[in-house]
């Protein structure tokens, strides 16, 4: 197997070591827990970022490229899961204003980040098994 | 200049009267509630907003209404993009709120999300009209 060393492997790697530096930084001189979230939240995503860059490191460049098909499936997911996003805040919204629920931010923004990103995934699936997309 | 009366045509004036008449009888026997108002508003606007656009897909013939390849590209692409944009802004602000403790409402949420939704989607629209290699 063959390791690729280019430029985009090294800078992905780059930024890799800067986010788990970044996240040990922070944990070792600020206290308090949300930093301490911060900090692990840092060092989780460089520790994907790393398996991502040695996954994209052993596959031959060739094989990275997205065909037409795949962005065109992207695009129309990305386009639909926007809506469905902008849709569901503006319900979340008048549910709470219409019933005097007593909701904040921290409390809503993961579920909205959650179902936009599931249905990104969901209509890229669907996209992805219809047959008439260009 | 012709004024075309078609199913579709008909169906969505209907929506929109229906809306308008909706708002302005609840807006006759309405209470106090200030949700109640807002509702009521919402509904006059969107029945008002969806005659004149019924108004004005009217006025067109059918064939210049339907976006070729090119535009609903554009727009697939832009919105694409702005997906990905409000979900950042969405987590940035998630961020903001828990190291400086904002204590940010859920309408500040509606509106990051709106604002940050419909002014990307609409700049990056045109941004890619403006670049020719949008096949």
């Amino acid at each position: 197997m063959k390791i690729r060393k280019d430029k985009d492997i090294l800078r992905f790697s780059g930024i890799a070591v800067l986010l788990i530096l970044a996240g040990i930084l922070i944990m070792s001189f600020l206290s308090g827990p949300t930093y301490f979230g911060i900090g692990s939240v840092l060092i989780i995503m460089g520790a994907i970022v790393i398996i991502i860059a040695i996954i994209a490191a052993a596959t031959p460049e060739e094989d990275m490229i997205q065909d037409e098909r795949s962005v065109r499936v992207n695009e129309k997911a990305g386009y639909h899961a926007f809506w469905i996003l902008l849709g569901t805040t503006a319900l979340v919204q008048s549910i709470a204003m219409f019933w005097r629920l007593d909701l904040n931010y921290k409390s809503v923004s993961p579920d909205i980040f959650f179902v936009g990103m599931l249905s990104f995934v969901i209509l890229r699936w669907y996209y992805n098994r219809r047959e008439d997309i260009v | 200049m012709k004024i075309r009366t078609d199913k579709k045509i008909l169906l969505t004036s209907g929506i929109g009267l229906g809306s308008v008449l909706l708002g302005v009888v609840m807006l006759v026997f309405q209470t106090q509630s200030k949700a109640l108002f807002f509702i009521e508003f919402s509904l006059i606007f969107a029945g008002l907003f969806m005659s004149a656009m019924v108004v004005y897909a009217a006025t067109k013939p059918k064939t210049e209404l339907i976006a070729d390849e090119r535009v609903t590209r554009i727009n697939e692409k832009a919105g694409y993009t702005a997906g990905w944009l409000v979900l950042l802004a969405v987590m940035i602000l998630f961020w903001a709120d828990k190291i400086w403790s904002l204590n940010l409402e859920l309408e500040d949420m509606y509106w990051t999300t709106l604002f940050v939704g419909t002014y990307s989607w609409l700049i990056l629209r045109w941004y890619y009209n403006r670049r020719g290699d949008v096949a």
